[in-house]
């Protein structure tokens, strides 16, 4: 078979699934809005094989090392790249995010250049699960949850047919 | 390393292009964790989290990985292709230098990206990783094909399988005192060696010297083309000398 038709049922595969892909909205763009905290918990995986979400301070203390403490949060994510968090209504942060991976790891970047790395464990238009992400093989120590915030803008955008 | 094809290899051509590419696949591997968070050098991984995102319903991730792997496949089609479709000894020369010449292009592509135009986006990165894991396919179906599928460097699953055997080979006096059982182990545990090697010279190199690391892992592969083009060069010169020409074919001659 000649070797540039093959090539050519190589690029088109490619632009299809492309093309695929792009019909499904990017975790990157589902994310930006304005998502309240709702828990926050922290996870491990007890002795008898089960999960359980009860942790000591000692424990706590040494996985929150590099662990910023975000609790009762409103965290508004900017398609420009950039996300504020809120406290109530007063501006408690602002910084940048950005989504890696396949689309599964959330990196903040603090002003002061400290990385915080979530893995995305689910995202849909109403809640947003993510993970705090210390260990390439260790996952779901801390896991926080968030609800989309209703926002007026929001609300005009999902009336849009 | 480069130029001979499959029984025709040596354990001496086998082990110096199994290190070699080897430390390129595991700088590869760590510098795409570091800055991507995706691994590039294996896709054994890459099945697990596609068939968990198609079971989470994560259709945009599932074919995202899909491209991952297709690009992959496509690398390794490649590399093949070229090989067994070489003739003379300098068109398997090139044939299997080929391979290592896009694979430098595809990673210096990816390095000169990162240095000047990425913008932390998801689809750039998407392209990136897919660029990675298209090169890594170059050489791993590079590596494969012209070792006969002795030299596997991209991904230690099977290779840790193998040296599980071997070690358990050796237990026994017969196998320690055959020499392919020797050699084999020796090869594996080079590989595995140089992939970790490559991988800490990769993380120490990138929080050093940051996206030149690539520059570096091209310098690596650029060796291992060289290398064969001198000693093609060497043979060359040899056989143009009549003396010595006359002298390989009276002594081959003689063995006969």
């Amino acid at each position: 078979m000649n070797i540039k038709y093959l090539y050519i049922v190589f690029l088109l595969t490619l632009v299809l699934l492309a093309s695929t892909k792009s019909r499904f909205l990017a975790p990157d763009k589902l994310i930006v809005g304005s998502w309240e905290e709702v828990s926050w918990k922290y996870e491990k995986v007890n002795h008898k094989g089960g999960s359980s979400f009860e942790i000591d301070e000692k424990q706590k203390q040494e996985i929150t090392k590099n662990l910023v403490i975000h609790q009762s949060e409103t965290w508004e994510f900017n398609d420009d790249g950039s996300l504020i968090f809120y406290d109530g209504e007063k501006v408690k942060e602002s910084l940048a995010w950005n989504v890696k991976g396949r689309g599964n790891i959330l990196e903040l970047i603090h002003n002061n250049k400290t990385l915080e790395d979530y893995e995305i464990q689910e995202i849909t238009k109403d809640s947003l699960v993510i993970h705090f992400h210390s260990d390439l093989q260790v996952r779901g120590i801390v896991k926080l949850t968030f609800k989309r915030k209703r926002t007026e803008k929001y609300a005009q955008e999902i009336q849009q047919p | 390393m480069l130029r001979k094809y499959s029984n025709h290899r040596s354990f001496s051509d086998n082990i110096k292009l199994g290190s070699l590419t080897a430390f390129s696949a595991g700088m590869v591997n760590v510098i795409s964790v570091i800055v991507f968070f995706a691994f590039t050098s294996n896709v054994t991984g890459h099945y697990a989290i596609l068939a968990q995102e198609i079971a989470k319903g994560n259709w945009y991730q599932a074919v995202v990985v899909f491209i991952w792997i297709s690009l992959f496949l496509i690398g390794n089609f490649t590399s093949n292709y070229l090989i067994i479709h070489s003739k003379n000894s300098t068109g398997q020369y090139m044939a299997h230098a080929i391979p290592v010449i896009l694979e430098i292009c595809a990673l210096l592509f990816v390095g000169a990206y990162l240095q000047f135009y990425y913008s932390d986006t998801l689809q750039e990165t998407e392209i990136l990783v897919g660029t990675m894991l298209f090169a890594m396919g170059l050489q791993n179906g590079l590596t494969a094909s012209i070792s006969n599928s002795a030299v596997k460097t991209t991904h230690l699953t099977g290779l840790t399988t193998d040296l599980g055997i071997l070690f358990s080979m050796l237990t026994k006096k017969e196998y320690r005192e055959d020499r392919a059982v020797r050699q084999k182990t020796k090869l594996l545990l080079a590989i595995m060696f140089s992939y970790m090697a490559g991988g800490i010279t990769s993380g120490v190199f990138y929080y050093k010297v940051g996206n030149a690391t690539f520059l570096f892992i091209s310098l690596v592969l650029l060796i291992v083309i060289l290398y064969d083009y001198y000693k093609l060069s060497v043979t060359r010169f040899i056989f143009r000398r009549p003396l010595i020409k006359r002298l390989i074919i009276k002594q081959s001659g003689e063995q006969a």
